[in-house]
């Protein structure tokens, strides 16, 4: 019995280590691009390098959020479909805490909303605060659903706007076009300028392609075969 | 009356090495938009751009002068040979108006300075050049032993698209 007891804790021990280390990498791997955009735009440490910071991370952080949802094989070996959900459904607090920063930063060291860049941007952040607080209010399971309070104001809101789980989880659909939006957003920034920035630039333009792609595959026909 | 000796004095140093950082004009150039000749006694040819500056005959001022062959935006970057740092003048002339902004180089962008230094300033296109000329006080850059410098120019009449043609220069003093 003992040998099996060994190899049940070390498997367990493995196991959690995986996930440590997927979540630390979930992390800190938007910190490659972060750093070929501050190298490439040469602008030492001040807000406006910060803003880069923060709006690279948030851009990787959207890109995740599709490639989370599409459910990857990949990291479902890692961690449980339920923690894949549970940072599905978490991350976006971060995004918009990120990408808020980032608006923030670039108005303090002088930047306007006079750009359809910036515009786009505004544009993009705006649909993702309503989409993820629609989501958090209609059909995450948070904290917040155990709440007999909240469970019922959920209720409320789905009866009064006729609303289904089915009809809410379709519109959070709307993240798609808006992943393209803060593409677009992405793409126009000065810091995106291919020939100075080839491979930050890249790598978030592919990593958007790729996530997206992932999350249409599931949906059109990887969801059932993936769920079982 | 020991301190006002002190700086009377530091004053007198002052003047003569702002007096020395470039080439006087024998009259100071007219901020108008117009790059005429002998205005600026220092004229440079980069990437098919004119460059012209001078020192005022009272040392307080530098004027600078950019002719390019654009009917967009043109514009010079004082301080820095790349836009990161570069204190930028940029313009535009729409005919019907024109356009001139102080910004600060961020990156590979720029966005309105909150410090306004330019005491003149003047954008004119004719024909296919556009001609942009401003002055700034001398003492902002004397300190130095070199003005680094970026000129560039853009096709459209805004601010904000990107360069068709930029160059950088440093300006050595003279002192």
């Amino acid at each position: 019995m003992a040998p099996i007891a060994y190899k049940n804790t070390r498997v367990l021990w493995e196991d959690h280590m995986k996930q440590r280390l997927t979540y630390l990498g979930f992390f800190l791997t938007p910190f490659i691009p972060v750093i070929f955009y501050v190298v490439s735009a040469g602008t030492g440490y001040d807000a406006y390098a910060l803003s880069i910071v923060f709006g690279v991370y948030a851009f990787v952080l959207v890109c995740n959020q599709f490639y989370l949802a599409s459910q990857p094989a990949f990291l479902l070996k890692l961690l449980s479909a339920k923690q894949v959900r549970t940072l599905h459904s978490t991350s976006p607090l971060l995004l918009l805490a990120l990408g808020g920063t980032h608006a923030l930063l670039k108005l303090n060291v002088g930047f306007t909303l006079s750009t359809t860049q910036a515009v786009i941007g505004l544009l993009a952040f705006v649909l993702f605060f309503v989409g993820i607080l629609s989501a958090l209010m209609l059909f995450a399971n948070t904290i917040l659903t155990k709440r007999m309070a909240f469970a019922a104001i959920r209720t409320n809101v789905m009866t009064k706007g006729g609303l289904t789980h089915q009809k809410a989880r379709a519109m959070h659909n709307l993240m798609v076009p808006t992943g393209l939006l803060v593409l677009a957003h992405v793409v126009l920034a000065s810091t995106s300028d291919f020939t100075y920035n080839p491979w930050g630039m890249s790598m978030l333009v592919l990593w958007m392609v790729y996530s997206l792609l992932s999350y249409l595959n599931y949906r059109l026909s990887g969801r059932k075969r993936r769920g079982t | 009356m020991k301190k006002q000796l002190t700086i009377v004095l530091l004053i007198a140093l002052t003047l003569p090495l702002t007096a020395q950082i470039v080439p006087s004009a024998s009259v100071d150039p007219k901020v108008d938009g117009i790059f005429s000749n002998q205005e600026y006694p220092v004229v440079e040819q980069l990437r098919g751009m004119t460059m012209g500056y001078a020192l005022s005959g009272d040392g307080q001022t530098l004027h600078f002068a950019l002719q390019a062959p654009t009917k967009g935006w043109v514009s010079i970057g004082l301080g820095s040979n790349r836009m990161q740092g570069a204190h930028i003048v940029i313009g535009f002339d729409a005919l019907t108006s024109q356009t001139i902004s102080e910004e600060t180089g961020r990156g590979h962008s720029h966005s309105p300075s909150r410090d306004k230094i330019v005491k003149q300033q003047a954008i004119k296109e004719s024909g296919n050049t556009t001609t942009l000329e401003f002055s700034v006080p001398a003492s902002l850059y004397a300190g130095g032993s070199e003005l680094r410098m970026i000129l560039a120019y853009g096709t459209r009449d805004d601010l904000r698209s990107k360069h068709s043609t930029y160059a950088s220069h440093t300006i050595p003093f003279t002192k």
